[in-house]
């Protein structure tokens, strides 16, 4: 058999088994080793086939969806229900006639005894009238008993088969969680490597941010040299002569352009990873997809056919029990990538630890507040330790490893803000917890 | 000018082109700290990155097992659709 795509083998086993006459025995679709197995089925068999496949043709489901769909077609249940509603209908008509029979018998006894305690004659005639009655209550009661035992035979065959497919998808279920799980594991993984990069980028932005302002600062200072300069008396030519100022102003303009090159490669790096990260959960969510089929098609539950218990065996209760089907939890489906898009950014609408906005370039503003990362995090272990005890404290040690910051490197308070929210996220903790410290911290 | 007009005029330019020289020395500083701040900020990238290369490449053979079970998860319903063929055509 040639290798299809799987909607290609489908139609191929629509139209074939729907026109078993043409092309002879249609066995496309089925795996190579039950090929065999359908060749061999009755004509009358592969006609109940073409009504199951008729009815599947219109689902869009490939592969083992699309076998899933034939298998748990309610058509197989249908085809038993029918029977044991049927069986349970000519029941129904066994109980009405023996309760009329019943009825009869209760009136014509009532008759009997009258007449005897009247002492009137004719009972025994009545009498066997009843027997009579019994006779017929009888042999409704083993022709009831009869329906009852194909009945059950019936409904017992119906459980059967769902215990029998539902076995089957719990076993995939099983399976395909012990591969899923550790694919789900490594996802996680994936999705801490994207915290880190976007911790990373964060660190590099803030000492980016300092390195211009402080070159802000220093072309602010070489400025203020040269309007002394022009002070003095000495010409715009006489000043732009001076070696140190154009070597100085080269620097200037390479260091921003450095900057400016490094935050696009830097960029470029991060969403490529971004996207690696993207394209591995994209690629697991057919398998969890398929997971889910399974566990669906156990929601289409036999009919509950309820029948009176047998007369003479009124503590009969059925021993068939249907399995318990474990169902997936609400939200277990979602990706996990997803999940994380939501909800563990520490604040809304920006840091915590913004500063007012000022001159861009302001280095007065800044340098009040410009410490080593290590003064920093004492000074928030300080606030966490008082507020929420030391289990809340940051592990110095840990921060500086994950960061790549040296302690004795030197950011002010809203960098410092920036990169302990995105440590923070890393380490799955909500950083809005922290708020009161945050405040305090800011003020 | 006067010879104190110019001497002054001297110390001036001489103090300036001092603080000149102060200003250029901070940029050098600074231009290498540039240096040392995107290398380090690319390297830890690329170590990132290749974690993540290792971390999705291992996960094929995961993958490959998951196409092994719908292959068997075929097969089985196979064999459960042509049972439900057969046992219904009997009846």
């Amino acid at each position: 058999m040639t290798r299809e795509g799987p909607r290609t083998r489908i139609n191929l086993i629509d139209s074939k088994i729907q026109n078993p006459r043409e092309g002879g025995d249609s066995t496309a679709g089925f795996n190579p080793e039950n090929e065999g197995s359908f060749s061999k089925l009755s004509a009358k068999a592969k006609e109940m086939a073409s009504k199951a496949y008729k009815g599947f043709g219109k689902i869009k489901i490939p592969g083992v969806g699309g076998k899933l769909g034939i298998a748990y077609n309610q058509f197989w249940l249908d085809k038993h229900q029918e029977k044991a509603v049927g069986l349970k209908n000519k029941m129904d008509g066994f109980d009405l006639k023996v309760g009329t029979l019943d009825q009869s018998r209760k009136e014509i006894q009532a008759v009997v005894e009258d007449l005897k305690r009247q002492r009137i004659p004719g009972a025994e005639s009545l009498e066997l009238k009843l027997k009579v009655l019994d006779y017929k209550r009888i042999e409704l009661l083993n022709k009831r008993d009869q329906t009852q035992s194909e009945f059950e035979s019936v409904d017992n065959k119906k459980k059967l088969y769902t215990n029998k497919r539902d076995q089957i998808a719990n076993g995939f279920i099983e399976r395909y969680d012990q591969k899923i799980k550790p694919m789900e594991e490594e996802l996680e993984r994936l999705k801490t490597s994207r915290d880190e990069a976007e911790l990373l980028m964060t660190v590099a932005e803030v000492k980016h941010q300092d390195i211009l302002t402080r070159l802000g600062d220093v072309e602010k200072r070489k400025k203020r040299v040269e309007e002394a300069l022009w002070g003095t008396g000495m010409s715009e030519k006489e000043i732009g002569n001076f070696e140190a100022i154009r070597m100085m102003q080269d620097m200037i303009t390479e260091g921003r352009e450095k900057i400016r090159r490094e935050k696009e490669e830097l960029n470029r790096k991060k969403a490529d990873i971004d996207n690696k990260i993207a394209k591995a959960d994209a690629r697991a969510n057919p398998y969890r997809d398929k997971r889910e089929q399974f566990v669906r098609v156990k929601e289409n539950r036999p009919l509950q056919v309820e029948v009176n218990p047998r007369q003479r065996n009124p503590e009969f209760r059925g021993t068939e029990e249907v399995r318990t089907n474990p169902r997936a939890e609400a939200g277990e489906g979602p990706s996990v990538l997803g999940e994380s898009e939501r909800g563990t950014e520490g604040t809304r609408g920006g840091s915590l630890f913004e500063e007012p906005q000022g001159e861009p370039d302001s280095v007065e503003g800044n340098e009040e507040i410009r410490l080593t990362v290590y003064a920093h995090l004492a000074n928030w272990n300080n606030h966490v330790e008082a507020r929420y005890g030391s289990g809340d404290m940051i592990s110095i040690r840990d921060f500086l490893r994950v960061t790549r910051l040296s302690e004795g490197s030197l950011v002010n308070l809203e960098g410092f803000g920036k990169i302990l929210e995105k440590y923070y996220k890393l380490k799955k903790i909500q950083m809005d917890k922290f708020r009161e410290v945050m405040t305090n911290l800011g003020n | 000018m006067t010879t104190n007009q110019n001497t002054t005029k001297g110390e001036s330019v001489k103090d300036l082109s001092g603080e000149l020289d102060g200003l250029l020395d901070e940029t050098k500083k600074i231009n290498q700290e540039i240096d040392e701040t995107n290398k380090d900020a690319r390297g830890s990238m690329d170590d990132l990155d290749a974690r993540v290369n290792e971390s999705i490449a291992s996960m094929e053979p995961i993958y490959s097992d998951l196409d092994k079970i719908e292959e068997e998860a075929g097969n089985e319903l196979d064999k459960l659709i042509l049972e439900q063929v057969k046992d219904l055509a009997v009846e």
